[in-house]
């Protein structure tokens, strides 16, 4: 694989990965504000 | 008119130095910086695991961002000087990309409440996102020098130290306005850069070139150094000579720097074929 490329899909790799975590964070707090559920999901399903 | 294409090739200059592209990991400091804000909003909402899972997580992928960060300045180095660190024998990039896996787990699991395996797959994707940025560490077969009496450590620190000096003389050059005393000291940085290029090739050489690279040379800079500063205030008959003969004497002494070196190379190969000419003799060739 050219080095450029195998750079590229590991920055990718790298946005998705640690970014997603942070993504998933940031709309479980939206979604939480928005339903005024907690932020524990067991207690949200629950609700 | 069609005009000749000129071909690709960079013109060569003997005063830049062997440049390697330079990567400090930026990535990987900037891209968990919501984390840091996701504990913060999360311990003021009161949920201390979600805030615990982002908190560690943000820590690790720092810890994990030094970490590849020195393992790239190791291999940047160990390309620019021909000679890998001692240390380098610690994979610091694969123990970062393991700690940055941990790190976005941890956050996933406990940060953001996501499910077990795909918290995993999360981990194990960073892990491999940061081996396919960064790569792995260089071989770990660093030619360590125990035999030569001189580690790589120390022959990096005093090549460090010279180019630092070569640089403050090059400095003071630019300053300098007579055209032959320019001159002379380039030639004088050439030659201390082949006499450097000789103790990479072969470190043994830094015990004959220690004193060379470390008195010398700093003579050399402070000498240069001095008469810059001074040049500024007027030329001075007495002071132009006596730093052309100083520039003589560094001159002298380069030449024979590396005819000691390059002697010593010789005697070292007459050696080797009087060893190899005795084998030969013995297994009757």
């Amino acid at each position: 694989m050219p080095e450029k490329l195998k750079k590229m899909i590991g920055v990718i790799i790298l946005v998705c990965s640690i970014g997603g975590v942070s993504c998933v964070g940031l709309l479980g707090e939206s979604v939480d504000r928005v339903t005024g559920a907690s932020n524990d999901s067991k207690v949200r399903v629950v609700k | 008119m069609i005009e000749p294409k000129r071909g690709g090739a960079k013109k060569y200059n003997p005063d830049e130095p062997n440049r390697v592209p330079q990567t400090r990991a930026f990535l990987l400091y900037l891209l968990p910086m919501p984390m840091l804000f996701l504990a913060l909003w999360r311990m003021l909402g009161g949920n201390g695991v979600s805030a615990f899972g982002f908190a560690a997580g943000f820590a690790l992928c720092m810890l994990a961002a030094t970490l590849v960060r020195k393992g790239v300045g190791i291999e940047q180095e160990a390309r620019r000087r021909k000679i890998v660190r001692r240390s380098s024998t610690v994979p610091y990039k694969m123990i970062g990309a393991g700690v940055l896996g941990l790190a976005v787990f941890l956050s996933a699991s406990f940060g953001a409440g996501i499910a077990l395996l795909s918290s995993v797959f999360l981990g194990v994707a960073a892990v491999i996102g940061s081996v396919f940025v960064y790569g792995t560490d260089p071989s770990r077969n660093a030619p360590d020098m125990p035999a030569v009496g001189v580690t790589s450590e120390e022959v990096l620190e005093i090549l460090n130290e010279a180019d630092q000096k070569i640089l403050a003389i090059e400095a003071a050059k630019d300053r300098i306005h007579n055209v032959e005393l320019k001159d002379r000291l380039k030639s004088i940085i050439v030659g201390v850069r082949e006499i450097m290029g000789i103790v990479e090739d072969d470190p043994r050489d830094l015990r004959r070139a220690r004193k060379f690279l470390r008195v010398y040379l700093d003579g050399a800079q402070r000498v240069t150094e001095g008469y810059a500063d001074t040049h500024k205030y007027g030329d001075s008959g007495e002071l132009e000579d006596n730093f052309r003969n100083v520039l003589g004497t560094i001159e002298t002494v380069i030449g024979e720097q590396k005819v000691k070196l390059l002697e010593n190379n010789l005697t070292e190969l007459d050696i080797q074929i009087e060893v190899l000419q005795l084998q030969l003799e013995k297994e009757g060739v």
